[in-house]
C-alpha cells in the first residue's frame, strides 16, 4: 500500500513524456515538416493505448502510497481516453497545418490534457482528484483560446477560465466540508469508515458531497454548471470542442463515478445523493434537449446536446447500483465513438463552407453520401435510435433507473427527452438528406479520416446488434465498484 | 462451434454475402453478379450436402440446435441460431438445389433484361431470408425473416416496376401478407404472455425445443398449467397460423398468388411455387407439437387446406394463362399440403413439399422456356404443336406433369398417396367428406394439366412469331428437375411396398413429433384402396382432357353452356377479389377516413401544440444564455444554490 509502484503509472508518464517530447521537437523541427508532429502525436496516443495493456498495469492495484488506484474501471476508460485522443489528432491535422505558430503547443496541451484524463481515471484521494481534474482544465483554456486572433475563441476560453475557477472553488470548499466531516481525504479510508456501524450521516458531509458534485459537473455540462457550454463550444476551435465534448466531459464522468463508488457504498449516503443526482439529471436533460431545438450553429447545437447527453449518464450515477454504473460506462464508451463521428464530419464539412451554419448541411447527401450517412448514423445513435450503440447504453441506463421505484418519474423524464432529442437530431438528418444544398462548397475528408468513420460506424452498429460485447468489458468493471449489485 | 452449425451458418450467410457482394460492388458489371449469385448458391448448397450427410447419416450423435444469445432485455431473451434437424436440413436442401438450379436458368431466361445485378441480388436476399426461416431456431428469428422474405417477395414480384400491373401485384402480395404476419405477430405474443403468466419468466422462451419440451412435460405442473390454459394456447396456435395462411396462400388469403406471376417466370418458379410458398406448411410442421394436442386446431388446418386444394383446382381449368393454370395448381396443391397437417401427417406434407417442390418449379421453368419460345407469349390460346419445335422442353414439361398429377411411378403419386391415405383414416370432423374432396381434386388436377399439356404441346401451332427451343442454360436445369421430379418419390415410398419405405417419415419423427398421447398421429401406411382410387380419378382426368381437348370427342362450348353458372363463377374467382374491393371501398374506407378525421382535427392539433409549447420552452433555455457572463456565473451559483436548498428541504 504505501510502495511508489510507479510501473503503474507508466501510461500517465508515457503521456507526460510524450507531450515534452513533441514540444522539444517542434523547436528544432523546421516549419515546413512540422506535420511530422501530427504523425507522432497519433503514434503516442496509439502507444498509450496500447500501455495499458502492459500485464503490470492491466493487473491494476494501488501505487503512490495508496493516493492512485487502477482498476477496471480505469483501465476501461484510459482506453476510451486514448482513442478519443487519436480520433482529435486524426481530425486535427489539418486544422494545425493551417496555424501560423504554435503547431507543437497544440499536441503537447492536447497530450498533456490527455496525460491529466488518465490521472482522472485513477484518482484514488481528493487532492489528487484536484489536481487531476485542473490539469485537464487548465490544458483546456489555452486550447479553447488557441485562435488568439479570434475574439470569439479568447472569449470562449476566458469565459471557461472565470466559470472553471467558480466551480473550482465549489469543488474545493466540498472537498473542505467532507475533510471536515471525516477526517481524511484518502478514499480507500473513507471506503471503510462510511460502512463502518458508528458512522454518522452528518448535514455538512451530504453538502461538502453536493457541492463536490457540483464542481464536477462543470466538467460533465450538468446544470446548473453547464452555462459556458454553448458559448465554449461554439468559440473553440472544432477539433478542441470535439476533444472537451467526449474527452473532458468523460473526465468529469469518471471522477462523478469514483466519488460515488466511494461514498454510494453507505446506503445512507446514497439516499441522500439519489434525490440530489435524479433533481440535476432531469433538468439537465430538459435544459439540454430543449435548448437545442432553436440552435441554428451545428456547434452550438451539440454544445447543447452534449448537456442533454450528460442527463442520461446522470440517471445512471443516480440510480448508484451496479448497473447504472454498467450503464454509464457502456454509454461513455459509446459516446466517444458517436460524438466523435459526428465531430468528424462537422469539422471537415466547416473546412470546406468556412462556417458552422446548420445550413451548410443542406444537401450533404448529394454533395458527399458518405460524411452524411456517417453523420446520419452518429445522430441516430446520439438520439438513440436501434440497432445502433447509443439505443442500448440508453436501454441500459433507463432500466437501471427503473430498477428503484422512486426513480420511475425519473425514467418518464428520460423517455419524454428521447422524444424531443428526436427532433432536433432529425431536423438535422432532413436538412441533409431532403434540402437542396445552398452553397456550392463539396466537403471532403481524407482517407485516414474516412477509415476511422467507417470504423466507427461499424462500432455503433456492432455494438447495437452484440452490445453484449462491450457489456462483458463494462460490467465486470462496474461489478469491481463495490455497489449494490441490486436497485436501492 | 461444432462443424454441423458451421455448415449452418455458412448455407445461411453465403447468399447475404452475394447480395452484399452484388448491391455494393458489382451493379455495373452482369457476369460478374450473376456468378456472385450462382456462387454464393453453390456455396450454400455444397455446405448443405455435408450437413445432410451428417443429419441423414449413421452416426446419428449431433448437436441440432447452436443458439446465441442475440438480446436480452431484463427477463426476455431473443436468441439466434441454427437449428441443423432433419427437418430443416430437408427443406434446405430444397431451397438451396432447387434455387441453383434456377439461378442458373436465370442467366438463360433473364438474357438482355435491364437491372439484371438487381435482379440476382433480390433473388440472393430472397434466398438468404428464406434459409433464415428454414434454420431459425425460434419464434422471433423466424418471425423477421418471415417479413425479409415478404420484402424480397415484394421486390421480385414487381421486378418490371414500370409496369402497373406488377407494381399492383406486389403491393397486393405485401398487403395480403400483412394480414397474416398480424395475426402471427399478436399470435407469439399471446403465446409468450400465456406461458410467461402461468410459467413465469423462467421457463417461458420463444426457442422451438423449450417450448417443445413445454409441450411434452411430464411434469404434472407444467402439464395441468397447460391443460388449463388449452383454450388460449390453441387461439395463440391458430393465430400464428394465420401466417402460414397468408404466406401459403390458402383461402381466404390466396387472392395475392395469383396476381404475383406477374414477376419474372424464375422468380414465379422459385418463390410463388417451389419454397417461399411453402414456408407457411415448413412452419406449421416446426411448431406441429402445438397443433397436434388441440382438435379444434388440426380441425380448422384441415378445413382450409381442403377448401383451397378444391377452389383452386376448379379455377385453374379457366385460366389460359400458362402461368395462371400453374400458380392455381399451386395453391391447390398447397392446400394438399395443408390438408396433410390437419390430418396429423407433417411427415406426408413435408414429402409432397418435398416432390412438388421438384415437379412444380420443372413446370413453372418449362412454362418459362415455353414462354421464352415463343417470344413472351404467355396465352396457351396462341400455342399448340409445340412438342415439334421445343422437344427438351416438352419432354421435361410430360414428366412434370405426370408428377403432378399423380401416376405412378412419378414421385408425385407417391406423396399425393400419402396425403390421401392420411385422409382417409383422419381423425378432424368431417374427415370423410375431406377425404372425398381430396380424391376429386386428384381427378381435377390430372384433367387441367392435360388441358394445360394439350393446349401448349399438341394440335397445330396457333401463334405467330416463330417459336424456338431454348439454350442449354434453360434446358439444362429442366433435365435436372425432370430426373428428380422422377425419383423424389423413392424417399419416402411407403413401408408396405419397400421395406426400407417410409425412410422420410422415419428422418421426420424427430423434428415434428407430437405429444406421445396424441391420439390423431397417423402413421404413414400403405392403403391398396386409397392407391386404386386415386391412381383411377387421375386417370380419369386425363381421360376427360384428352376427350374435351384432344380428340374433340366432346364439346368444350356446349358443355360450358350447361353450366354456364358455374364458368362464370369459376372465370370470376369465386368473386373474392370482387368482394375484398367492396371491403376496402366501403369499409375500409370508412374507418380510414374516420381516422384520417381524428388525426387532422383532434391528434393533429394536440401534437402542434405539444411542440408548439415545446419549442416555446426550447425559444425561453435559450435566452438564458445570452452571452453575458456575469449572468452566467449568477446563474451557476444560484442554480447550486436553489438545487441543494431543493434537496435538503425535499429530505
Amino acid at each position: 500500500m504505501d510502495k511508489l509502484n510507479l510501473i503503474l503509472l507508466v501510461p500517465e508518464l508515457l503521456a507526460v513524456a510524450a507531450g515534452i517530447g513533441v514540444m522539444l521537437w517542434d523547436l528544432w523541427l523546421p516549419r515546413e515538416k512540422k506535420i511530422a508532429l501530427s504523425t507522432a502525436s497519433m503514434v503516442a496516443a496509439v502507444v498509450l493505448f496500447l500501455s495499458t495493456f502492459i500485464p503490470a498495469v492491466a493487473e491494476g492495484g494501488h501505487a503512490m502510497g495508496g493516493t492512485f488506484l487502477v482498476d477496471g474501471m480505469a483501465l476501461l476508460m484510459k482506453r476510451a481516453f486514448a482513442v478519443t485522443a487519436l480520433f482529435v489528432f486524426l481530425i486535427s491535422r489539418e486544422y494545425v497545418e493551417d496555424l501560423e505558430r504554435g503547431q507543437g503547443e497544440f499536441y503537447t496541451l492536447c497530450l498533456l490534457a490527455l496525460s491529466g484524463m488518465f490521472l482522472c481515471a485513477s484518482v484514488n484521494d481528493f487532492m489528487s482528484l484536484f489536481v487531476a481534474l485542473e490539469v485537464v482544465t487548465v490544458s483546456f483554456f489555452v486550447l479553447v483560446a488557441f485562435k488568439r486572433r479570434s475574439t470569439k475563441s479568447v472569449e470562449a476560453g476566458l469565459k471557461l477560465l472565470v466559470i472553471g475557477s467558480v466551480s473550482a472553488a465549489l469543488l474545493l470548499y466540498g472537498i473542505a466540508f467532507v475533510y471536515g466531516a471525516t477526517g481524511t481525504v484518502f478514499f480507500d479510508e473513507l471506503r471503510a469508515d462510511v460502512v463502518a456501524p458508528d458512522f454518522i450521516v452528518s448535514t455538512e458531509l451530504v453538502i461538502g458531497l453536493f457541492l463536490i458534485f457540483l464542481g464536477l459537473g462543470f466538467k460533465t455540462s450538468a446544470v446548473p454548471m453547464h452555462v459556458w457550454v454553448p458559448d465554449v463550444y461554439e468559440g473553440a476551435p472544432t477539433p478542441v470542442t470535439a476533444f472537451m465534448s467526449v474527452g473532458s466531459k468523460l473526465a468529469g464522468f469518471v471522477l462523478m463515478l469514483r466519488v460515488l463508488e466511494v461514498f454510494g457504498r453507505s446506503a445512507a449516503i446514497a439516499a441522500e445523493l439519489t434525490p440530489f443526482l435524479a433533481l440535476i439529471g432531469a433538468l439537465t436533460l430538459f435544459y439540454g434537449n430543449l435548448g437545442a431545438i432553436p440552435q441554428t450553429n451545428i456547434k452550438r447545437l451539440m454544445g447543447y446536446s452534449s448537456i442533454g447527453q450528460c442527463g442520461y449518464i446522470l440517471l445512471g450515477i443516480a440510480a448508484a447500483w451496479t448497473m447504472g454504473m454498467s450503464g454509464a460506462l457502456f454509454y461513455m464508451v459509446s459516446y466517444v465513438f458517436t460524438n466523435m463521428l459526428v465531430f468528424g464530419v462537422i469539422v471537415y464539412v466547416a473546412r470546406a463552407t468556412k462556417s458552422h451554419d446548420l445550413d451548410d448541411y443542406s444537401g450533404l447527401a448529394r454533395s458527399n453520401p458518405m460524411l452524411c450517412a456517417a453523420m446520419t448514423i452518429g445522430l441516430l445513435s446520439l438520439a438513440g435510435v436501434p440497432p445502433l450503440m447509443g439505443f442500448v447504453g440508453k436501454l441500459l441506463l433507463l432500466g437501471s433507473a427503473f430498477g428503484s421505484p422512486e426513480l420511475h418519474w425519473l425514467v418518464y423524464v428520460g423517455l419524454i427527452n428521447v422524444v424531443i432529442a428526436m427532433y432536433y437530431y432529425l431536423c438535422v438528418i432532413k436538412r441533409m438528406w431532403i434540402h437542396d444544398a445552398r452553397s456550392p462548397a463539396k466537403p471532403v475528408a481524407p482517407m485516414r479520416v474516412k477509415i476511422a468513420l467507417g470504423i466507427s460506424v461499424l462500432i455503433l452498429l456492432a455494438g447495437g446488434f452484440a452490445p453484449q460485447i462491450l457489456e462483458g468489458l463494462t460490467a465486470p468493471a462496474a461489478a469491481e465498484l463495490g455497489l449494490p449489485s441490486r436497485p436501492r | 462451434m461444432e462443424p454441423l452449425a458451421l455448415y449452418g451458418y455458412i448455407i445461411l450467410f453465403a447468399p447475404l454475402v452475394a447480395t452484399a457482394l452484388i448491391t455494393c460492388f458489382t451493379l455495373k458489371h452482369k457476369a460478374v453478379s450473376s456468378w456472385i449469385a450462382i456462387g454464393g448458391m453453390l456455396v450454400a448448397f455444397g455446405a448443405n450436402v455435408l450437413a445432410a450427410m451428417q443429419v441423414f447419416g449413421a452416426d446419428a450423435s449431433f448437436e441440432p440446435v447452436h443458439e446465441i444469445e442475440w438480446l436480452s432485455v431484463g427477463h426476455v431473451m431473443i436468441p439466434f441460431g441454427v437449428q441443423m434437424d432433419a427437418l430443416s436440413v430437408m427443406m434446405s436442401l430444397i431451397v438451396t438445389g432447387v434455387g441453383l438450379c434456377i439461378f442458373v436458368f436465370s442467366t438463360g431466361y433473364m438474357k438482355g433484361e435491364d437491372g439484371w445485378s438487381r435482379y440476382f441480388a433480390c433473388l440472393s436476399l430472397f434466398s438468404f431470408s428464406m434459409l433464415g426461416i428454414v434454420l431459425s431456431t425460434n419464434l422471433i428469428q423466424t418471425f423477421i425473416f418471415w417479413e425479409l422474405v415478404g420484402v424480397s417477395s415484394y421486390a421480385l414480384i414487381g421486378y418490371y416496376f414500370h409496369k402497373d400491373s406488377a407494381v399492383d401485384a406486389g403491393k397486393k402480395a405485401f398487403l395480403t401478407n400483412r394480414i397474416g404476419d398480424f395475426g402471427m405477430t399478436w399470435g407469439i405474443i399471446l403465446l409468450f404472455y400465456t406461458l410467461v403468466d402461468t410459467l413465469g419468466w423462467e421457463r417461458a422462451s420463444f426457442s422451438y425445443e423449450k417450448l417443445k419440451l413445454l409441450y411434452h412435460a411430464s411434469d404434472p405442473l407444467i402439464v395441468q398449467v397447460m391443460a388449463d390454459h388449452s383454450g388460449t394456447l390453441a387461439l395463440a396456435t391458430l393465430l400464428i397460423f394465420t401466417g402460414a395462411v397468408a404466406k401459403s396462400a390458402q383461402v381466404p388469403l390466396h387472392v395475392w398468388l395469383p396476381d404475383a406471376m406477374e414477376g419474372p417466370t424464375p422468380v414465379s418458379a422459385l418463390m410463388h411455387a417451389a419454397t417461399m410458398v411453402a414456408a407457411g406448411v415448413f412452419l406449421v410442421c416446426r411448431l406441429f407439437f402445438m397443433f397436434a394436442p388441440y382438435e379444434i386446431a388440426l380441425g380448422v388446418v384441415a378445413w382450409m387446406g381442403g377448401i383451397t386444394a378444391l377452389l383452386a383446382a376448379g379455377v385453374a381449368f379457366v385460366q389460359h394463362d400458362i402461368k395462371k393454370v400453374l400458380a392455381y395448381s399451386t395453391l391447390s396443391q398447397l392446400g394438399y399440403m395443408v390438408l396433410a397437417l390437419g390430418m396429423g401427417a407433417p411427415a406426408a406434407a413435408m414429402f409432397h413439399l418435398t416432390t412438388h417442390a421438384f415437379f412444380k418449379a420443372l413446370l413453372f421453368l418449362g412454362s418459362g422456356s415455353v414462354i421464352y419460345g415463343c417470344h413472351h407469349e404467355q396465352d396457351m390460346r396462341k400455342m399448340g404443336g409445340l412438342r415439334k419445335t421445343m422437344p427438351v422442353t416438352f419432354w421435361t414439361f410430360m414428366i412434370g406433369t405426370a408428377a403432378l398429377a399423380g401416376i405412378a411411378p412419378f414421385s408425385g403419386f407417391w406423396s399425393k398417396d400419402a396425403i390421401l391415405s392420411a385422409a382417409s383414416v383422419g381423425h378432424v370432423p368431417g374427415a370423410p367428406i375431406l377425404y372425398g374432396m381430396g380424391v376429386l381434386v386428384a381427378l381435377m388436377t390430372a384433367a387441367y394439366m392435360g388441358r394445360c399439356v394439350i393446349l401448349t404441346f399438341f394440335g397445330e401451332y396457333r401463334g405467330h412469331a416463330k417459336p424456338h427451343e431454348s439454350p442449354v442454360s434453360m434446358t439444362g436445369p429442366l433435365v435436372v428437375l425432370a430426373t428428380a421430379s422422377v425419383f423424389a418419390g423413392v424417399l419416402s415410398i411407403p413401408k408396405g411396398i419397400s421395406e426400407h419405405g417410409g425412410w422420410l417419415e422415419h428422418a421426420l419423427v424427430g423434428a415434428t413429433t407430437a405429444p406421445v398421447w396424441f391420439p390423431g398421429m397417423h402413421e404413414e401406411v400403405f392403403l391398396p384402396s386409397v392407391a386404386i382410387v386415386g391412381t383411377v380419378a387421375a386417370l380419369f382426368g386425363l381421360f376427360l382432357a384428352y376427350m374435351f381437348y384432344a380428340k374433340k370427342a366432346w364439346s368444350i362450348d356446349s358443355f360450358v353452356a350447361a353450366v354456364k353458372p358455374l364458368h362464370t363463377l369459376l372465370e370470376k374467382k369465386y368473386y373474392f377479389d370482387e368482394a375484398y374491393l367492396w371491403l376496402v371501398a366501403n369499409v375500409q374506407q370508412t374507418i380510414a377516413e374516420t381516422c384520417g378525421f381524428i388525426e387532422v382535427h383532434v391528434l393533429r392539433r394536440i401534437v402542434d401544440a405539444v411542440a408548439g409549447t415545446t419549442r416555446w420552452f426550447g425559444g425561453q433555455v435559450r435566452l438564458l444564455l445570452d452571452g453575458h457572463l456575469h449572468r452566467y456565473v449568477t446563474l451557476a451559483l444560484f442554480g447550486a444554490v436553489v438545487i441543494i436548498a431543493a434537496v435538503l428541504v425535499g429530505n
